[in-house]
């Protein structure tokens, strides 16, 4: 679908809801329906959060194949170019695309799909618990923080136009599907959160199978009479310094879950949050939130357990459009991770815990084709002392544009969602009106 | 030694490791021709694939000054630099550290005048300087270039000058800001440190590396010459020679890289020079500019101290452990007879008998850049790309021109740590599966039939000398087994993983 047909589509749904005659056509239509789940949606201005927890990587999901600066950072990591196999996607304008998310390519080109990078918390937060709660919370210091960002914007939408209104606003506007209460949506708005059903994570995601049989084929060799010792000891303490790093980083990666579904769920959980929109129709905020992003250990490139969960996120999205249907004009996917990774790969074919991150925007009146925000250098200053990409741009500025230039909500209502926070980027910036946007 | 042994030796000593077809070659030519051979490296054809391959990085051909005009911080208008413009400019600059870790990688791997660049990275080591300090990170390669390589086989006071002399040595040691104290610079200049940096402000050479410019003595350079560079004996000099000795070289700043006749970027700076006599080991150098330089220098260089020095460290480096005292002294006595002239030294040390003494085979433990080049010439295809292999290379915790130590990384009795063991078996693997991918196309001389015809004996478990100097402690069920070739392992990894491949 092309960005022109796109917005005929769009426009045809606003005539819908705009005559009554149709409307009233539309609910009676979605009330013989045999099947309560093919009913459309109602019309309503939607946010869905999708938490990748671990930190994704941001520069294997819009990789820099062109940047010779790549390959250093990245020797074992790094995706090849285009055209290649296992090549990235072309997304034009130097912009590429991690292969495994190539059903994403056609929502970029057609201006329903943009990046902002450079993203993150204003300060540097190495532990995926503290991180993920700022982005939670909305703040910068959430460590004692007990409502998240998503809850009080839910009161922002129930707040009564006029304020004689006293009436308590007892309408559920937001909803979740996680195991636990998720602190975005702690607060005093009514949310309604689903349990996931069960689940589980492959065992033991932190080994390096090729390694530990490599290790095991040459160990005889070393214990062999007439090898050095102070070489047969650096053998055995590599082996052994890399098993007790795998397993810090197993136990890390394990925390960094923190509890939710692993991302090979998100298709069939989206499924199930747009039907609990359908339940609720005052239900406007979304939250789904999936494991599998700490990529310590055996990131792969092309293939491998990145490009797995990738295209397992991929596919969620893929869902959660199908579900939404004609709803997703409506409708605004942003999807986050605490940080992003760390520029250079580690010993064990991973990356750690880095800063800058990336921020996905997915959906109707999202100006997308585009990636927001400075693109980081991987040159020189970087590569032996710091490891960092740096931050270029808080992590609440897409998500206040979201708030006012998609929800409709006011400045003041963004002051209250993040409080302390003032934007600096124009909302227009990541959400242009369809039919302003699409003139010349 | 027996003569395969000697063949294998003779590779692993005088070359970055065995490349398809070295050791047939070596025994059909015999070993004296192939050292005679190394000895004379500009008589070998060069490499046509190597040269195109070099011609493809632009700055690895580009002088320090020219350098310093492209890359250097761009000159302020004004109100100097603000601190994205800096970090911006040094981001730019990122494409020459880069691009000498090609160089570097390329040469090792592929140059048919191996021991020259064997001797290049020796002497880079001996005059480390650090691409992380300040405005070496666009230096270090042109100091590789300008200071080491001419001069690797040639006369070391020329070696000892051109590194002195380089705005690379300048910047590490920080002999640019080495300013005659107050009160002993030329009469009539009351302040000659802080008058200099307002006459040239252009000389300033990254304000954001060096907040604060001290003027006066500064001794680094002078400790790291005495130290590092030449005597290495603490007993043979005094606390008072190295003050003398930064004396001598107050002045030795950057040239001003902007002025059109800048050449070299080294200037020596009159007005910030101490012309004052000193007494430096014992011998007065009058006071007399920019000869009072040259003149210590002469004096470092003919110093007993120094050839002993110098001469114990060639010869750990080839013999890859201790040389005996003995070896030592004549290698010593060949340095002062000869003029420092380093081709002699190493032509007597490869003519010893306690070169080839069979305690001596595969009795070294390759460093990371070893491994790592021998590794690559073993596959026998030089990388598309080296580009991974500067990554590799920090993973072992060596990366290239970033060594922080004014001593370099060791180039004998080195044993590998933890993480380097951790890392290489990473390394080896990533090349068996392409996971690491520095070819377009699997080479075929990373087949385990391949690797091991070219690595010929050496991939034999070892088995006498060698066993005696490594007595094991305890025992384990089978590991006292000698292990026969038939059962050398089918994967390369295993090869280039394994306890011989770690070896030399």
């Amino acid at each position: 679908m092309n960005r022109r047909r796109f917005l005929a589509s769009l426009a045809l749904c606003a005539a819908t809801a705009a005559v009554p005659g149709a409307a009233l056509a539309a609910k009676r239509a979605a009330g013989q329906a045999k099947d309560p789940l093919n009913a459309p949606l109602a019309p309503r201005k939607r946010l869905v959060v999708v938490f990748l927890r671990g930190g994704a990587d941001a520069l294997s999901v819009l990789p820099p194949v062109t940047d010779p600066f790549y390959t250093l950072a990245r020797p074992t990591t790094a995706l090849p170019g285009p055209g290649q196999p296992g090549g990235a996607v072309d997304l034009g304008e130097g912009v590429f695309l991690h292969p495994a998310l190539a059903p994403l390519a056609a929502w970029y080109r057609d201006g329903r799909l943009a990046f902002v990078q450079g993203l993150g918390t204003p300060a540097l937060i190495r532990d995926h618990d503290a991180a993920g709660r700022v982005v939670e919370a909305g703040l910068p210091n959430a460590s004692a923080a007990s409502d998240g960002w998503l809850n009080r914007l839910a009161l922002e939408l129930g707040r009564p136009a006029s304020p004689e209104a006293k009436k308590p606003d007892r309408a559920v506007r937001a909803v979740a599907i996680s195991p636990t209460s998720p602190l975005i949506l702690a607060g005093k708005a009514r949310i309604s959160v689903l349990p996931p059903g069960r689940f589980a994570y492959p065992a033991s995601e932190a080994a390096l199978p090729e390694l530990a049989a490599l290790d095991k084929a040459v160990a005889p060799l070393y214990a062999a009479k007439g090898v050095p010792q102070p070489l047969s000891r650096a053998f055995r303490e590599g082996a052994a310094w890399r098993r007790d790093r795998l397993a810090a980083y197993e136990r890390e990666m394990v925390r960094s879950r923190n509890g939710d579904p692993p991302v090979s769920r998100f298709p069939d959980l989206a499924a199930r949050l747009v039907a609990e929109f359908r339940r609720l129709p005052e239900a406007a905020l979304g939250f789904l939130a999936f494991g599998g992003f700490d990529t310590h250990v055996a990131q792969g490139a092309a293939t491998g357990r990145l490009a797995e969960a990738l295209g397992h996120a991929a596919g969620g999205l893929a869902a959660l459009a199908g579900a939404l249907g004609p709803a997703l004009a409506e409708t605004v996917v942003v999807v986050v991770s605490e940080f992003g990774r760390g520029l250079l790969e580690n010993a064990v074919g991973g990356t750690d815990n880095g800063h800058g991150g990336l921020m996905w925007l997915f959906g109707g009146s999202v100006a997308g084709g585009r990636v927001h925000g400075e693109e980081p250098s991987l040159a020189g200053r970087r590569l032996y002392r710091e490891r960092l990409l740096p931050v270029t741009m808080d992590f609440r500025e897409p998500l206040a544009a979201a708030v006012t230039a998609h929800l409709g909500l006011s400045g003041e209502a963004v002051a209250r969602v993040f409080p302390g926070f003032e934007p600096r980027v124009r909302p227009e910036t990541f959400f242009g009106p369809p039919d302003a946007a699409s003139r010349p | 030694m027996p003569p395969e042994h000697k063949i294998l030796h003779v590779i692993n000593r005088l070359t970055y490791g065995p490349a398809p077809g070295d050791v047939e070659r070596v025994r059909a030519m015999g070993v004296a021709a192939f050292i005679r051979q190394q000895l004379e490296p500009d008589a070998l054809p060069e490499s046509r694939d190597l040269t195109a391959r070099l011609e493809a990085l632009p700055t690895s051909r580009m002088g320090a000054v020219d350098l310093f005009r492209e890359y250097g911080p761009t000159p302020g208008t004004g109100g100097g630099l603000g601190p994205s413009q800096v970090l911006a400019a040094r981001d730019r600059a990122g494409v020459v550290a880069r691009e000498a870790v090609q160089a570097r990688i390329l040469r090792a791997v592929a140059a048919p005048g191996q021991l020259r660049e064997l001797l290049v990275d020796f002497w880079f080591n001996h005059f480390n300087v650090d691409a992380g300090h300040g405005l070496a990170r666009i230096w270090a390669g042109a100091f590789e270039r300008e200071a080491i390589r001419p001069h690797a086989m040639g006369r070391f006071l020329d070696l000892l000058a051109a590194t002195a002399m380089h705005p690379a040595m300048l910047i590490y040691r920080e002999n640019w800001r080495n300013v005659a104290p107050r009160g002993t610079g030329e009469p009539g200049a009351d302040d000659p440190a802080s008058g200099r940096e307002e006459a040239a402000g252009g000389e300033s050479p990254d304000q954001e590396d060096v907040p604060e410019r001290a003027g006066g003595l500064d001794e680094t350079y002078a400790g790291t010459l005495l130290a590092v560079h030449t005597l290495g004996d603490e007993t043979a000099y005094t606390a008072e020679d190295r003050t003398a000795l930064a004396r001598v070289f107050t002045g030795w700043r950057l040239g001003a890289p902007r002025s059109e006749t800048d050449k070299n970027g080294f200037f020596f700076d009159q007005a910030a020079h101490d012309p004052t006599d000193k007494v430096f080991l014992g011998r007065t150098i009058p006071g007399g500019g920019i000869a009072e330089g040259a003149a210590a220098l002469r004096i470092l260089a003919g110093h007993p101290a120094t050839a002993g020095h110098v001469c114990r460290k060639l010869a750990a480096f080839f013999l890859a452990g201790e040389p005996s005292p003995e070896l030592v002294e004549r290698l010593k006595d060949v340095f002062l007879a000869r003029d420092g002239e380093i081709r002699a030294v190493v032509e007597a040390l490869f003519a010893d008998p306690e070169f080839f003494d069979e305690k001596r085979f595969a009795a070294g433990l390759k460093t990371p850049l070893r491994h790592v080049v021998s590794a690559l010439r073993a596959v026998g295809t030089p990388p598309d790309d080296a580009t991974p292999l500067a990554g590799v290379l920090a993973r072992m915790g060596a990366p290239l021109y970033y060594c922080p130590d004014p001593g370099g990384y060791p180039g004998s009795g080195y044993a590998p740590t933890a993480r380097d063991m951790a890392a290489r078996a990473a390394f080896a693997a990533g090349l068996a599966s392409g996971g690491l991918a520095l070819w377009s196309k699997r080479p075929p001389g990373l087949s385990p039939q391949a690797l091991r015809e070219t690595l010929g004996g050496a991939q034999e478990p070892a088995s006498g000398a060698s066993s005696r100097q490594a007595p094991r402690a305890g025992k384990k069920a089978g590991a006292g087994k000698p292990v026969s070739k038939a059962h050398l392992p089918a994967d390369p990894a295993v090869i280039l993983a394994g306890p011989e491949f770690m070896r030399y």
